[in-house]
């Protein structure tokens, strides 16, 4: 079967799952906004391997993360080895809910794996930027979510879903 | 004694959340496994009263732990944990005889009445 999705409707459902999403679990508001994140940035991805196949990847500045696991741990006093094992488990929660949102919409089953995080900004190779979103914390914090298509899907064929992968003109 | 809780979750902050939640009540965290084959080898061990399980995870995912642990131990309880929920992974969870899901993110009370719930059945 296949399933039109227009990048609009892609886009609105990942900001606003996102954003819901951020907010729940660490407790930071975001707004968009067209700052990118600079200095230092840590980031965290995860690969959609069934269902549909592409990648998500977070950067943001290295606060972000720090805050995000301070409210999640309900403490000041973080280690680094902390902030990236909450930063994965937030991002993990955040793609469970895309890929639920993107199933009631396409009926399609998409499974990921396991987050990846690193120190600094970390795209893969093989992918091409889909959709960008830019936003900024509620302390200013510089915030990216990229959701990456495997180069090889240039024409727009996108593992059983077939989606508009363009911005219509405005 | 406290009724006797394991954690499976390849996440430290998932196990550092559920222990912090279940702090000054009547359960008590006996184990954490980050695998499925630790879990497996721990349930023999310890037989905790309830037994919290990720579904996503490397090597043996949850469904396939729960299904191991269930087949040695049909009276065990397994509370299913994920940010994930299609409803053929809640079908498939209900198939092996896992007694509940929890839909991640959740919190205190939510845990609390799901594992009174459960440990609650005869």
């Amino acid at each position: 079967m296949e399933t039109v999705v227009s990048w609009e409707e892609l886009e609105s459902m990942f900001s606003k799952t996102f954003q819901e999403v951020t907010h729940r679990v660490g407790g930071i508001r975001l707004r968009q906004q067209e700052t990118i994140p600079d200095g230092e940035v840590y980031t965290v991805s995860i690969t959609f391997d069934r269902g549909v196949h592409s990648r998500l990847c977070l950067i943001a500045d290295k606060s972000m993360f720090i805050r995000l696991t301070q409210y999640m741990m309900r403490r000041e006093d973080v280690t680094p080895q902390d902030v990236e094992d909450f930063s994965k488990e937030y991002f993990n929660v955040v793609c469970g809910h895309i890929a639920s949102k993107l199933f009631q919409t396409t009926k399609i089953a998409s499974r990921f794996g396991i987050p990846d995080f690193c120190v600094g900004r970390c795209q893969p190779e093989n992918y091409r930027e889909h959709i960008v979103l830019n936003y900024s914390g509620d302390q200013s914090e510089g915030v990216q979510l990229i959701h990456l298509l495997p180069m090889e899907t240039a024409t727009g064929e996108w593992a059983g879903l077939r989606a508009d992968q363009t911005p219509s003109p405005k | 004694m406290g009724k006797r809780i394991m954690i499976v979750d390849d996440s430290r902050a998932v196990a550092f959340q559920v222990s912090g939640m279940l702090e000054d009540t009547e359960y008590e965290v006996v184990a954490c496994c980050q695998s499925g084959e630790d879990a497996i080898a721990e349930y023999e061990v310890i037989q905790p009263d309830l037994v919290t399980m990720d579904i996503i995870m490397p090597g043996m995912d949850g469904l396939e732990t729960a299904h191991a642990i269930l087949e040695e131990h049909p009276d065990a309880k397994i509370v299913m944990m994920s940010s994930l929920a299609y409803e053929d992974t809640l079908k498939e969870a209900s198939e092996i005889g896992a007694k509940a899901f929890i839909y991640k993110p959740f919190d205190r009370k939510e845990l609390l009445s799901t594992l009174d719930r459960v440990l609650s059945e005869n």
